[in-house]
């Protein structure tokens, strides 16, 4: 079994695990190639269909060609999507200049949480990695949260031999985390054998790209010349600078993703 | 490309292994430089030169205290081949992290501090890895610079260290003198160590592969989902030994049964014809069996009787000790059963040598050996011969809390007759006063009616109203009722979700005693959960058992509230109440509703007597 297949076949036994242990599972997307794969990954896993909805926390700030992408997708794969924002903060002009941990605090863990809340969610599967970011790489493929939302990392359960922790939390849900172990050029090598669509954001124009996704406040592109996933599989291969320098969030602070999550960003 | 090495890195506290990974991937070039800056930055600002530590330690009570808290995996390329590293953090609080980082280890390297020798930690790891299955290690006697560079001093620690790991059952690969921090014997050879003509750390990483597993090849698979695709039902799992092609003669257990492997599916295009070990697969087999979730589909020629009970050898991770005789929840691939120690044969503290203590109770961090006992029968082999149905772990409360595997299957307690509804007083052929001699003399139908519902519903009322009536009749009638029993026979049991399952089973099967010996039965207890009253139908026979369901809404219950209890409920002096604080699920398709909220007491137990004069057991 090759590299790629390996994760897949772990991936797909993940998310059969979610399937058949909980009550009412979900799958954030936001409509980036990780969470794009880990929606192709729930397809195989289930024979095309994905028997879950999809929810996508929609701060306003989306570079407008993602949401064209989110739409084209869901219409053609028959996806059942749950949109959703932070109204009031939204009404009362929270953005980027009210602070950027705020405003993902506001505009993304809130909204986030508001979702799960009134779908009444039991577990939530996300598209993160491990080698994204410092405190992803001590995640937990299976995370139990509390009803307050929060992370405890300090007191993870173990998780040995793929025997995960599926009980829920009294009033808490579940995040699951099916690509954890997986890397950026994993999931582009995934996606060139794939053939999986992805948004035309991350293929060049004018000599820039972007390499991850977020909100157009604060999500810079960087310099480059791939204009193929084939391309930026080459581009990532001879790559020395990690993925989310582009990302103004983790900047904030040393440990902002950290803090965030704490809170339960993503 | 080559299949990965996954690598753990073990120790005792400060023993150097976060530094010793940071250093490989530091000097291999594998940083990307951002991350390097901001580690950089993060050990200046702490008055420090560049801590290695620091690029695998992210989380800020990490860099500040200079401790690992929780394990994390890199990525790492060495020679063209793609290893996996696992730093896992020394202090015995944070075991459970280390072992989730260890479980899926390959091989490992065990890092020991040269100034201190062998510790409590080190000891410790060297077990575990033992029973984790992890039969490949180097032996890494670091910061060799505080000893200056003493070939005595390696030589006695690589000594006292393989000593440590082989009577863990572990081999050592390679013992390296070291200096992570100054990067000595890492990737290239140390100047000061001129004695010493072994491997560097790189070079003992590289003669490590991915380890061989030792079941042997014929098929398994643990059923995990059953899908229904329009008239097909696939039955999905995860190959866990051998491999399965088109044609192929399975058997399914626990029942036994057989059928033949007719197509698979996939997604995009058609699935191949045939699957081998690690992939997730969807049959379809030939005969439609009754196949769900925690069974094992396999070579017919293995032979897989379903356990009551097993050895094992354990390790508890839990917060407070494991306690002989309290049940947990054991989860073993897919299948899922309450289960309590019986008894240890032998409770060790692996920091220690050759410390044994007390066997009553296993502490956090301790390895235990002895017997397990299952509410629910298993299908398990020993470790030995299948590494995934021969380990499991035990779930206290939410939590995974423990894990071990299993050593001996204790063939004089397995059960061939997993959830048979069998007359239990059959006897030899002839002589035997069964159920139906029982019906006959008594001269009535026997079965049971399940009362389910919220407390205060009415319940017990019913019950007692519908026995007064039969037994005036000449009709054996019995009720068990939940409060009485609660007080004896399940006088054990509290109201956790899975001590609920346990009270409902019991009183299933009390009912079914009774049912063999002729009674009418009523059981009059709030059962919430509606899989705990499916498995309790599934004891009986069709014509045995009506559920009835005692509709009473929740605003009506706590104003009668007989006993009180949703007064304490609400103030909180009474946790998981049903309907309060716990779920209650309807029944779907229960044989009666009887809604107290609008029948009166005699009108309830005419409706349940009406359902009983259908089945020929009159009250008049």
């Amino acid at each position: 079994m090759d590299h790629l297949t390996r994760l897949e076949q772990e991936s797909i036994h993940i998310l059969r695990e979610v399937h058949a242990r909980f009550r009412n599972p979900a799958m954030l997307w936001s409509i980036g190639k990780d969470s794009t794969a880990l929606l192709w990954l729930a397809r195989k896993a289930f024979l095309g269909r994905c028997p879950m909805p999809l929810v996508h926390v929609d701060t306003t700030l989306k570079i407008p060609e993602m949401i064209e992408h989110r739409d084209k997708i869901v219409r053609e794969w028959q996806l059942e999507l749950v949109v959703g924002s932070n109204e009031e903060a939204l009404a009362a002009g929270m953005g980027p200049a009210s602070g950027r941990l705020e405003c993902c605090g506001a505009l993304k863990t809130e909204a986030f949480r508001r979702i799960v809340v009134n779908h009444g969610f039991d577990a939530i599967m996300l598209g993160i990695r491990r080698d994204e970011e410092r405190s992803r790489s001590k995640e937990r493929v299976f995370s139990p949260r509390g009803g307050d939302f929060s992370w405890e990392y300090k007191e993870q359960p173990p998780e040995i031999w793929g025997q995960y922790n599926v009980d829920v939390p009294p009033g808490g849900h579940v995040r699951v985390h099916p690509i954890l172990d997986w890397t950026e050029l994993d999931v582009w090598e995934y996606i060139l054998r794939e053939g999986i669509p992805v948004v035309g954001l991350y293929f060049a124009r004018n000599g820039k790209r972007y390499r991850s996704l977020g909100c157009s406040p604060c999500t810079e592109p960087i310099d480059s010349s791939a204009s193929t996933v084939a391309e930026i599989v080459e581009e990532l291969r001879g790559m020395r600078v990690s993925e989310r320098a582009g990302r103004a969030q983790d900047k904030a602070d040393a440990y902002a993703m950290q803090k965030l999550r704490t809170g339960g960003y993503m | 490309m080559t299949a990965e090495t996954t690598l753990v890195v073990l120790g005792h506290v400060d023993h150097g292994k976060s530094t010793l990974v940071g250093r490989l991937l530091h000097d291999t070039g594998q940083v990307a430089p951002d991350r390097l800056e901001f580690a950089r930055k993060r050990s200046r600002e702490q008055g420090r030169d560049l801590e290695f530590a620091f690029l695998l330690d992210g989380l800020s009570e990490e860099q500040e205290q200079g401790v690992t808290i929780d394990f994390t995996l890199v990525r790492f390329q060495a020679a063209g081949r793609p290893f996996v590293i696992a730093d896992a953090p020394g202090h015995r609080e944070f075991l459970r992290n280390m072992m989730s980082g260890a479980s899926r280890a390959d091989a490992a390297l065990l890092v020991v501090d040269a100034s201190e020798g062998v510790r409590e930690q080190t000891r410790r790891h060297a077990v575990l890895l033992g029973l984790l299955g992890v039969r490949h290690a180097t032996l890494v006697i670091n910061k060799m610079d505080r000893v200056d560079w003493s070939a005595d001093v390696f030589r006695r620690l690589s000594g006292e260290g393989r000593e440590v790991l082989s009577s863990a059952g572990v081999t050592v690969a390679s013992c390296v003198p070291a200096s992570a921090l100054l990067g000595e014997n890492m990737i290239s050879r140390s100047a000061h160590m001129a004695w010493y003509d072994g491997p560097t750390v790189l070079e003992a990483i590289l003669a490590h592969q991915p380890a061989v597993s030792p079941d042997d090849t014929r098929f398994r698979m643990m059923v995990q989902d059953v899908y229904r695709i329009g008239e097909r039902r696939l039955v999905v799992g995860r190959v866990e030994s051998g491999s399965v092609k088109v044609g192929d003669t399975v058997a399914l257990r626990p029942s036994g049964e057989r059928s033949r492997v007719v197509a698979f599916e996939g997604w995009p295009g058609a699935a191949p014809g045939s699957a081998g070990t690690g992939e997730n697969v969807a049959v379809e087999l030939a005969d439609p069996l009754f196949a769900e979730r925690g069974m094992v589909v396999a070579d017919p020629s293995l032979p897989l009787a379903p356990l009551r009970a097993f050895d094992a050898r354990l390790v508890w991770l839990g917060r407070n000790a494991l306690n002989v005789g309290e049940r947990y929840l054991l989860r073993l691939g897919c299948q899922e059963t309450g289960a309590r120690v019986l008894r240890f044969s032998r409770v060790i503290n692996p920091g220690e040598v050759s410390e044994t203590v007390g066997t009553a109770s296993l502490p956090p961090g301790f390895v235990g050996e002895g017997t397990i006992l299952l509410d629910r029968p298993v299908v398990a082999e020993e470790f030995a011969a299948c590494q995934a149905l021969g380990r499991f772990v035990l779930v206290d409360g939410c939590r995974v809390a423990g894990g071990g595997i299993v050593c001996g299957l204790s063939p004089e307690m397995a059960d061939e007759s997993f959830g048979t509804r069998a007359d239990l007083s059959t006897g030899p052929a002839g002589i035997a006063v069964g159920r139906a001699e029982r019906r006959s003399r008594n001269g009535h139908h026997s079965m049971c009616v399940w009362l389910t519902g919220l407390s205060g519903a009415g319940k017990s009322t019913i019950a007692r109203r519908v026995e007064a009536r039969l037994f005036a009749a000449g009709v054996q009638v019995y009720v068990l009722d939940g409060d009485a029993l609660r007080s004896g026979l399940c006088r054990d049991l509290g109201f956790s979700q899975m001590d609920r399952t346990e009270n409902v089973r019991r009183v299933a099967e009390a009912a079914r005693i009774l049912v063999d010996a002729g009674f009418v039965v009523i059981t009059a207890l709030i059962s919430p959960f509606r899989e705990d009253r499916k498995r309790a139908r599934e004891r009986f026979g069709e014509d045995e058992f009506a559920e009835v369901f005692v509709r009473c809404p929740i605003e009506l219950c706590e104003s009668r509230d007989p006993k009180g209890l949703y007064v304490k409920a609400r103030s909180g002096a009474l946790p998981r109440f049903t309907g309060i604080s716990d779920a209650y699920e309807q029944p779907e398709s229960p044989e009666r509703v009887v809604d107290t909220g609008v029948l009166d007491e005699d009108a309830a137990a005419g409706a349940v007597l009406e359902l009983l004069a259908k089945r020929g057991i009159s009250g008049n």
